[in-house]
């Protein structure tokens, strides 16, 4: 039963771990490598990095019989069907594009100039209104609140308390027939001697190199040849990329360029376009490059980045995780601790550099080799390998470290994991029947994991370093992954407050955010109340095979009611009077359709002051059970001074106006007054049930031609 | 002063009395003010809400009378600012109160004279009942129902 309609959160759990906790990879590439695949697609301003990124994504750009095998610390091998990485550019340009904007700021403020906010609010309120403005008109019914959730995700700021941003591999892409060794060796010795974060680990780093050349003019030997000597002068590995040049007139596939974009990208990239007369928001690859592009990325992800990272783990498991976890380590830890206290005048005076922990308070960080600072990327890693449950255990670990340290920042960043690394091995789908967890576990999840901590990391973030963005990230995850957990499991009724009190508290704290720089947060608002009203109608209280018993009729969810009896035998009297249960008596009070249709009221409501009448036709598909939609009727809700009467006149007005244009346009072919006459009133017979004139004007909403298309 | 919101709804989802009003309690002390004694003060976009606000809080009510043997709900939702409260009669007619708590007074909420206010309309509605030519969902127009609801409601609210 789809309703009401929106993104099931299983898609945003997916697009969660495509785009925030998967490996990133950093590009480099020669200036010669450039050229030769500007040359060869015939387009100067394209960079290999803009081709390489799409194929990251290899849910969406699969090889045939892709499977990624990965080895928990447990050794279990485990194959998953895709395992996306993300390319980005290469460190030191990511971290000038962090410091330019970091470095503005005068150096007083220090701690909080150190650290940025993920995005900015305004910004995103901008795109998403830009973006609800661009559905609307355009066919695509595509779900807003999606928009809104990957933008929230996607960021490649780099931090010193999470390491998902970090890169796990570097990528030298060079051209075989320009560069040589001796350049391909200068470009790495210079990336290895750039100034990095001291909280970063360059020897964690995979070194990769790829080879481009041209299939036509070189054979396959001179190449391996090439890689050969890479491999013994500077021992790095190599994979090597055949481009086919004569393969100019082979089919071409389409490849966007738009994926897993930032918010400041996207904005860059609407005002270019808007000034620039050619939007190119997709590329055409050849076919032959792209197949090489997919199986070499596969290759490259499958031999080389999967068993680097196993391997670090492991180590890292091995001499820095598991000698915490023993029992000498406890006592260690112990007595390092009781010792700190005995000199905690010391401590006071010297300086903190000659604290026994490696925690820097001025500017937020651990040193990049540091037991922490390794632990955390232990855990992060293991996480992107799919591996919840080990992750969890180490988030738990390292925590209270952390805490000793008062490290806020990463206590509360491992909050957020701990609780994103639970949900997420537990709404792990291993059977197609899962057995819900038992009370007592739910209770503990809830109130011993995720209530408490959401709120002491909204209060770290918030209060003590005014990264607000932070906490509605946080907050935006934890409620899909709940819904996931809900739809699941069955368990609406155990979440849903929950859900509906984080996505009010997002709501509160953007209104308050840009009340204050005297904006409105109309679009965001509209959003989350959408999702309220998604939480809500999904929440059923009944059990999988119960929910059956739910009779779902339009506009009459809960007062409709049973057929009258016949009279059995002549002249039997039937109480015209009596009342008749409704059709759901059965279920009474099991569901929250009402709840939920309110939220979609609200809703529209905001749709409605920016006349965004796509977004309002779509949404009232979703209240259409609860009340009665297509016309007006003499119900209460339709009554002149309440919301949906309102509405639904407005949304009246506004397809008479539209179909009056309509029909004038089609004067000119009709020419008889009273044949337009009766088209116009043949259409507003059925304006309600269908709006699909032949010839539709530009601002005719898209989605509004097909109600149910999506 | 506190603004009330008081509906009946009947078994169908519909509501067969609304009432708008504010609490008299506090009125003397702000006899200063331009405002109306009794008139309530809900801001416009609420006042288009709270027929629906009471209508989803019906979910709430469904759910809340199969634990509880009393007819009485209590406090059962909150919805932007407003909180609500239940009574349930024996012919499945819920009573439903949302009021605001946002204004800055310093009242205290006492729930016992909202129940006895419900339960004092319930014997109102129980004699609205028994007219012959009252049937159940119909609107409830009499005057003579609306002055004295009108009258528990200046008394306990």
């Amino acid at each position: 039963m789809d309703y009401p309609k929106g993104v099931d959160p299983y898609v945003t759990r997916q697009h969660l771990l495509h785009h925030t906790y998967s490996p990133l990879i950093s590009v480099h590439a020669s200036y010669n490598a450039d050229i030769l695949l500007q040359s060869f697609l015939g387009l100067d301003d394209i960079s290999t990095l803009q081709i390489l990124k799409p194929y990251g994504n290899n849910a969406k750009y699969t090889v045939p019989n892709q499977s990624f095998k990965i080895i928990n610390n447990q050794l279990i091998t485990k194959a998953y069907p895709s395992f996306p990485v993300r390319f980005e550019p290469s460190l030191p340009e990511l971290l000038t594009v962090f410091n330019a904007t970091k470095r503005s700021d005068t150096n007083d403020a220090v701690k909080q100039a150190q650290l940025d906010q993920l995005f900015s609010i305004s910004s995103l309120e901008m795109f998403l209104n830009h973006s609800s403005r661009e559905s609307s008109s355009q066919d695509s019914n595509k779900d807003l609140y999606l928009t809104y959730f990957n933008k929230i995700i996607t960021s490649n700021n780099i931090v010193p308390f999470e390491t998902f941003n970090h890169p796990i591999a570097q990528l030298f892409v060079v051209d075989f027939d320009a560069d040589t060794i001796e350049t391909l060796r200068k470009s790495i010795v210079e990336f290895r001697n750039y100034n990095f974060p001291r909280f970063f680990q360059i020897d964690d780093l995979l070194i990769h190199v790829l080879v481009m050349y041209d299939a036509t003019k070189f054979l396959n030997s001179e190449v391996v040849a090439f890689q050969n000597d890479i491999k013994a002068t500077l021992n790095i590995l190599s994979t090597s990329i055949p481009i086919n040049t004569n393969s100019q007139d082979e089919p071409t596939i389409e490849v966007s360029l738009i994926d897993n974009s930032t918010i400041e990208e996207d904005l860059q990239r609407i005002s270019l376009q808007q000034s620039s007369a050619s939007p190119t928001n997709q590329i055409c690859i050849p076919k032959s490059l792209d197949s090489v592009l997919r199986a070499r990325i596969y290759e490259l992800i499958n031999k080389f980045l999967i068993p680097h990272m196993q391997s670090k783990i492991r180590v890292w498991d091995d001499q820095i995780l598991q000698p915490k976890k023993s029992i000498t380590g406890r006592f260690f830890s112990a007595s390092k601790k009781f010792f700190n206290n005995s000199n905690s005048e010391l401590n006071l005076i010297g300086p903190s550099s000659s604290n026994s922990s490696s925690f820097n308070y001025t500017e937020n960080y651990y040193y990049k080799s540091s037991p922490e600072q390794t632990v955390r990327k232990l855990a992060d890693w293991s996480l992107i390998l799919k591996d919840f449950k080990y992750a969890y255990s180490t988030y738990d670990v390292i925590k209270k470290d952390y805490t000793n340290d008062k490290a806020w920042v990463y206590v509360a960043s491992t909050q957020e994991m701990c609780i994103v690394s639970l949900l997420l091995a537990q709404t792990q789908q291993v059977s197609n029947n899962p057995t819900p967890p038992d009370k007592n576990t739910l209770r503990k999840i809830r109130h011993d994991i995720v209530e408490p901590y959401i709120d002491n990391l909204s209060y770290t973030f918030k209060s003590r370093l005014n990264l607000k963005t932070y906490s509605l990230k946080t907050l935006a995850i934890v409620t899909e992954l709940l819904l996931c957990m809900c739809t699941t499991f069955s368990i609406s009724w155990w979440w849903t407050d929950l859900i509906e009190k984080y996505l009010l508290k997002s709501v509160g704290e953007y209104d308050a955010h840009l009340l204050s720089s005297n904006q409105d947060s109309q679009v965001i608002r509209a959003i989350l109340y959408e999702r309220l009203g998604y939480s809500c109608g999904k929440c059923l209280i009944l059990n999988g095979d119960n929910q059956r018993l739910l009779v779902l009729k339009e506009g009459k969810l809960v007062n409709n009611q049973v057929d009258a009896p016949e009279p059995e035998e002549e002249g039997l009297y039937v109480n015209p009077k009596k009342l008749l249960p409704s059709i759901n008596e059965g279920t009474t009070g099991l569901s929250r359709y009402r709840k939920s249709a309110i939220w979609y009221l609200l809703s529209i409501k905001e749709w409605l002051i920016l006349k965004n009448y796509g977004q309002i036709q779509h949404l009232m598909n979703n209240i259409r059970f609860v009340y009665d939609i297509d016309e007006l009727g003499e119900e209460w809700y339709d009554r002149g001074d309440l919301l949906l009467g309102f509405i639904k006149r407005f949304m009246k007005e506004n397809r008479a106006s539209e179909l009056g244009e309509d029909t004038s346009a089609e004067i000119v072919e009709v020419t008889s007054k009273a044949a337009t006459e009766e088209i116009r009133k043949s259409i507003a017979e059925d304006a309600s049930e269908t709006t699909a004139v032949d010839t539709v004007e530009d601002d005719l909403p898209a989605s509004q031609k097909n109600p149910h298309s999506s | 002063m506190t603004s009330y919101y008081f509906s009946i709804i009947g078994t169908r989802d519909n509501p067969v009395y609304e009432f708008e009003f504010s609490s008299f309690k506090n009125s003397l002390a702000m006899s200063t003010s331009t405002s109306v004694p009794g008139k309530s003060q809900f801001s416009a976009s609420i006042k288009e809400m709270l027929p629906f606000i009471s209508n989803s809080s019906l979910d709430i009510i469904e759910d809340a009378q199969w634990t509880t043997n009393l007819f009485y709900l209590g406090k059962i939702d909150s919805f932007y600012g407003l909180l609500v409260n239940a009574f349930i009669t024996q012919g499945n007619i819920k009573f439903v109160l949302c009021y605001d708590v946002s204004n800055g007074t310093t009242q205290k909420y006492d729930d016992s004279s909202i129940k006895q206010f419900f339960i004092e309309a319930n014997d109102l509605y129980v004699k609205c009942l028994l007219n012959p030519f009252y049937s159940v969902n119909d609107a409830i127009v009499s005057p003579d129902f609306d002055l004295r609801l009108k009258l528990i409601a200046k008394k306990y609210l």
